[in-house]
């Protein structure tokens, strides 16, 4: 289980993070929501050990600084804001994604052929396998690096807005991929940007203001006090079962 | 399906087999074209220090294959150095000369010649000393900056500026200088011996061998640092060791053959364009194509206004510059991405 404890972050004399305390549900679909600047990709890089910070982060109670990079490659996969677009197919980008299991003296075996395969199927990408990547639309472009992150095989995915480019059904249709992930022991940490959505798909809240907490819990208890309502002074409209917030 | 699955097979036996016999041929040509022919049997018996084949042992050992080694050298050295620091500053334009090579070596070299003009024969040594310290230098302020891929050329810009400052300086003060420097500024293979190139070629064959070996990792880097960094990779130590291999591997080159020009530069975006994107691949191609282009080079500067000899580095520069504007014309025209 990944958890945070007092987590801080000092850039520049400014605190961009302040005392974030949470743990996150294995197998569940954590949605990371907040302002523009409220310290969302920050603690992000946190998690991926790419920034300093003060307090902890653990992974099953050992500090995730205390792992090896293939280790820690090996349990988190991350997957930017912002994601290039190589020169490289499909399939030889899914690949890149079984890098901490290959050593210096170690090529790609069966092992690694198979969870690219599967990854490629579990992504409805296999027709796509050939493809040039700077070939893709935005949407399929980011299943494709999903696909990748899915052949890194490890429990814990962290994506950063990762449907910043997609049309409305684009997006739908990855976060119920995403959704579906957890029923296969994901455990997934994502921002979001879309209320909705994040009301939709789902299981926990996690909400940044200022770089402070304001709520971690299920989301169900997250809708009955309303605390998406206040900290983005939004609208909620509840019909035919789902939730919609308007500004 | 597992043959299509793991691609570029064909490409790695039949195109390095390919290259191996361009090199050969460039090799052959290189030994036996020159203001003296050699026919294939003076060549098979100078090689063998015939009795009859004396004269050509003599060009051959003496003159010829020291300096299509030193071609060699020179073109995998900075081939490869060229692919290391395009790949590692994510820029295009990346070349030797970006991380202080040109600049320090030159600086090293007029101030020997200034102020231990005696001392002429350490000048290789000088120049592979301050090619090699001015990048430490750049790659250590670089890193203490912590911002390191955009700032590394930053930084190599600023030191460049400063060297190249002192070097205008250091030439006023005396013209006897100047005209030793721009000899060695211009690059040239004239002169070489085998001696000269034993220690070069350890260093160079040793930084190449390192970068395929870290060939995978190094690939990553093209999906940015933070996917790289999740993937496993120590982004920051991989980055200091190819700069330095990079460093080491130019140096070699320039203490023998002077400061060569777009070789660097230019090799690398060729091989990208035959190779593909797999580092382990544009590394070998690049090693192929330039070392077959510095040995076509070196010949033709040879042959073309014999007995006046035209320096590599000035062909090199001839042929690179125009060669590299119509990549770039032909990679606008595509469209895409190189």
């Amino acid at each position: 289980m990944l958890q945070c404890n007092s987590v801080g972050v000092t850039l520049g004399g400014k605190e961009i993070l302040q005392s974030i305390s949470f743990a996150l549900r294995p197998n569940a679909f954590t949605a990371m929501l907040g302002k523009n600047g409220s310290g969302k990709s920050t603690l992000a890089a946190c998690i991926g050990a790419q920034q300093k910070h003060t307090g902890q982060i653990t992974l099953d109670g050992s500090a995730i600084t205390s792992l090896s990079p293939r280790e820690r490659a090996q349990r988190i996969a991350v997957l930017p804001q912002n994601v290039p677009t190589p020169n490289l197919s499909v399939r030889q980008l899914v690949s890149l994604g079984r890098n901490p299991y290959i050593g210096l003296s170690r090529r790609m075996g069966e092992d690694d052929y198979a969870a690219i395969d599967r990854a490629l199927a579990r992504t409805d990408l296999v027709a796509f396998a050939d493809r040039m990547l700077p070939t893709l639309s935005g949407g399929e472009r980011q299943r494709a690096y999903l696909a990748m992150i899915l052949a890194q095989d490890a429990d814990i995915l962290l994506l950063d807005e990762p449907t910043t480019y997609m049309d409305i059904r684009a997006e739908a249709e990855f976060l119920q991929l995403l959704k579906a992930l957890t029923a296969e022991g994901k455990t997934l940490l994502v921002i979001l940007h879309n209320l909705t959505l994040a009301a939709k798909f789902a299981d926990d809240i996690l909400i940044l203001e200022d770089g402070r907490q304001i709520f971690c819990g299920t989301k169900t208890e997250c809708l009955q006090r309303s605390i998406v309502e206040s900290t983005f002074s939004v609208r909620r409209i509840d019909a035919d079962g789902e939730v919609l917030f308007l500004a | 399906m597992k043959k299509e699955r793991r691609t570029p097979h064909i490409y790695s036996l039949g195109g390095i087999v390919w290259m191996a016999l361009l090199l050969l041929c460039a090799m052959l040509a290189g030994v036996t074209l020159g203001s003296t022919r050699l026919s294939l049997a003076e060549l098979w018996d100078g090689l063998l220090w015939k009795e009859e084949a004396h004269t050509a042992s003599i060009i051959l050992y003496y003159l010829r294959l020291p300096r299509v080694f030193a071609a060699l050298l020179a073109g995998v050295g900075l081939s490869v150095s060229g692919v290391l620091l395009q790949s590692v500053t994510g820029n295009e334009l990346a070349a030797p000369n970006i991380i202080g090579v040109n600049s320090g070596a030159g600086f090293c070299c007029i101030l020997l010649l200034t102020f231990l003009p005696q001392a002429s024969g350490a000048l290789p040594f000088a120049a592979a000393l301050g090619a090699f310290g001015t990048t430490l230098l750049i790659v250590s302020v670089a890193a203490r900056l912590n911002a390191f891929r955009g700032t590394v050329i930053l930084c190599g810009i600023a030191f460049t500026s400063v060297l190249n400052a002192g070097i205008s300086l250091l030439s006023l003060l005396d013209s006897d200088v100047l005209t030793a420097y721009n000899a060695f500024s211009v690059g040239g293979l004239s002169g070489v011996k085998f001696e000269q190139l034993w220690l070069p070629a350890i260093i160079i064959f040793t930084c190449l061998f390192l970068s395929l070996l870290l060939s995978r990792r190094i690939h990553l880097l093209c999906l940015g640092d933070t996917l790289a960094a999740s993937l496993g990779v120590r982004v920051r130590a991989l980055r200091l060791c190819c700069l330095l291999c990079a460093s080491a591997s130019a140096a070699a080159v320039v203490s023998f053959a002077g400061l060569l020009g777009f070789v660097g530069l230019v090799v690398p975006h060729i091989a990208w364009r035959l190779a593909g994107q797999r580092t382990s691949h544009v590394l070998i191609t690049s090693a192929f194509v330039g070392a077959t282009l510095v040995i076509l080079a070196d010949l033709v500067g040879r042959v073309l206004l014999a007995p006046t000899e035209i320096p590599v580095g000035v062909l090199m520069a001839l042929i690179g510059a125009p060669f590299f504007f119509i990549l770039l014309l032909q990679r606008r025209d595509q469209g895409a991405a190189m």
